[in-house]
């Protein structure tokens, strides 16, 4: 790999932060409604108090918050404060700074995603793996299985998760109906304190997997027929190979190259969130926050977490482009 | 025999709208215009809800609109996907980099942000519009693999004879690249038309995008708001959901199916 070519690379992706960013900060400011109005008329239909809209104090928060400048000043303010990790207060939350409310939502939707994410990538490709080259009696089995993946598979995750709710949490209350934790109580770290950490998040996690699990099986299930036609398949046959080797070292281990992409992207999309699955169960993570903020215009919030979002998920595109060239020597990127 | 299944699931949902508009009272859609939380009877075959509407009447409605997303939604993904993509396989240079650049941008962006909040600020007044503002926002995967294949393509000894008799850049696209892509479009129209309908139906469970328009993804928003799950009122949520698992499964059969037609080293074991 050359070094103008990663120059190139790393500048192509600064200029889709860059675009993406500022896309993000101008949508927001475009559209009608002012996010202090919003924030107001949402206290008083919480029955609060809010006094008299035309006192001036609305202006005084805009003042606060830098909205009553023009556009083109907010945006260079954005920028400056950006390169001083100065991310503002939320508008909402006022006065909590954003990355605090961030803070404490990231966990849960890193911890809850991730998990799901490799077991259904594990799972999924190793039945994917098995539907093609199990043992005789083994290979019937899972081909009777085969529909009931495609069924499940075709559930919206969201839509999965409600089905979860009113089996495993209504009609046989074994798991509970949704939240983090147990309502009011912050989370210990003590083995109690996990368990029910995992009790929580176990029906959200099944939802993700059960679904993801299904597309990975599907995927892998053809990457490994379209491999087994391969010469190099062939040729270890002839060469006598045992079977479980040309299925693992010549089978598997190149099927499994383009599902990595796609594990890599989706692990990149994790810190967004799955706000459907969050709503849903009542998760406190970050597509939960993610909503609110976009529905009651809480700018700085969003701002932050959308910044978030993208750097990490482009980081893990250039961290893909690096990798890749190293898993599969037949990329190389000179003759890119 | 996959497309076929899939194609005949399909073909019973639109059997099934297309018989409710006949033969059932659509009038039990309406607010108070039946019994309220009933169970399912010979009466009312789905049950009804909370606010004395019909569920069977809800789905009839509700199914072809739901429907209508989707396919608006494919078919502007699908267009807009595949001229890009050919454009910047077939031009290549600036055109390339540009479209490139452009559709890593959407790519990073959080696609359910933007849907979320056009649909939430520029009032979406109607679900057509709805669908191609889905569509608008979904076109990044076609082009980037149309724009691969072009690549491959564009190199073939038949494309070279075709530029060396004369053949102008539309003839060769329309004519010598375009019958090569069909099965794989076909394929990618099905996914778009389910990636829409998924969309759509997100942001309906969300409570976005036009309120009053009575498709499924609705009438799961109404089920969820009044507590369909925790009050045992399964037939409400339920019945959705089974027509909603059953549109995803006839497009996902029919994809996997043209998939297969399209790539013949798929059809392999099976």
């Amino acid at each position: 790999m050359s070094v103008t070519y990663l120059l190139k690379r790393v500048g192509l992706f600064l200029l889709v932060v860059w675009l993406g960013v500022t896309i993000n900060f101008f949508l927001p400011r475009l559209a009608p409604g002012d996010p202090i109005q919003e924030y107001l008329g949402q206290l008083a239909q919480q029955g609060m108090f809010v006094g008299d809209p035309s006192a001036g104090f609305v202006e005084e928060y805009r003042a606060k918050f830098g909205l009553d400048k023009p556009m083109w000043q907010q945006y260079i303010n954005y920028w400056i404060d950006v390169s001083q990790f100065n991310f503002g207060l939320s508008v909402t939350d006022y006065p909590v700074e954003v990355t605090r409310v961030i803070r404490a939502a990231l966990p849960w939707t890193l911890g809850l995603l991730t998990t799901a994410t490799i077991i259904g990538f594990v799972l999924g490709t190793l039945f994917g793996a098995l539907m093609v080259a199990a043992p005789g009696p083994w290979k019937r089995l899972l081909a009777w299985t085969t529909p009931f993946v495609m069924i499940v598979h075709s559930i919206p995750y969201f839509l999965l998760g409600i089905v979860l709710i009113a089996l495993f949490a209504f009609t046989w209350a074994v798991f509970p109906l949704g939240g983090g934790y147990t309502l009011g109580e912050s989370p210990e770290f003590s083995l109690d304190g996990l368990f029910t950490i995992v009790k929580h998040a176990f029906l959200p996690a099944l939802s993700l997997v059960a679904v993801a699990a299904g597309g990975w099986a599907i995927v892998m299930r053809s990457m490994i027929v379209i491999v087994q036609g391969e010469d190099y398949v062939q040729m270890s046959r002839a060469m006598g190979l045992k079977p479980w080797r040309v299925f693992y070292t010549y089978q598997v281990r190149n099927a499994l190259l383009p599902q990595i992409t796609f594990l890599a992207l989706s692990l990149g999309f994790i810190v967004s969130g799955s706000a459907l699955v969050e709503v849903v169960f009542v998760y406190p993570g970050i597509g939960t926050i993610l909503l609110d903020a976009i529905t009651v215009k809480d700018l700085p919030l969003l701002q932050l977490i959308l910044l978030v979002v993208i750097v990490v998920v482009t980081l893990f595109l250039i961290l893909l482009d690096i990798i890749y060239p190293i898993l599969d020597p037949r990329i190389r990127h000179e003759t890119d | 025999m996959l497309l076929l299944l899939g194609l005949a699931l399909l073909g019973a949902i639109i059997a099934f709208t297309v018989l409710g508009y006949l033969f059932v009272d659509l009038e039990l859609a309406r607010l108070n215009s039946a019994p309220i939380s009933q169970p399912p009877s010979m009466e009312h075959w789905f049950g009804t809800d909370a606010v004395g509407r019909s569920i069977l009447a809800l789905l009839v409605i509700g199914t072809p609109k739901t429907l209508l997303i989707g396919l608006l939604a494919g078919v502007c993904g699908i267009t807009i996907g595949t001229c890009l993509g050919f454009f910047a396989g077939y031009v290549r240079g600036w055109a390339d980099t540009v479209i490139r650049i452009v559709s890593d941008v959407l790519f990073v962006i959080p696609i359910l942000f933007l849907l979320v909040f056009i649909i939430e600020y520029f009032p979406v007044g109607a679900i057509w519009m709805m669908g191609i503002v889905i569509g608008v926002l979904s076109w990044m995967g076609t082009a980037r693999t149309v724009r691969a294949q072009v690549l491959t393509l564009r190199e073939r000894a038949f494309v070279n004879m075709a530029r060396a008799s004369g053949a102008g850049t539309w003839r060769i696209i329309f004519v010598e690249l375009m019958p090569n892509l069909t099965s794989y479009l076909a394929a990618s129209f099905v996914q778009a038309v389910s990636g829409g309908i998924l969309f759509s139906i997100g942001l309906e469970v969300l409570g976005l995008g036009p309120a009053n328009s009575q498709t499924l993804g609705w009438s799961i928003w109404w089920a969820n708001d009044y507590g369909a799950v925790l009050r045992g009122f399964w037939w409400w949520w339920g019945s959705p959901v089974v027509i909603i698992v059953m549109i995803f499964l006839g497009l996902f059969m029919t994809s996997l199916g043209l998939d297969r037609i399209a790539n013949p080293r798929l059809r392999g074991t099976s």
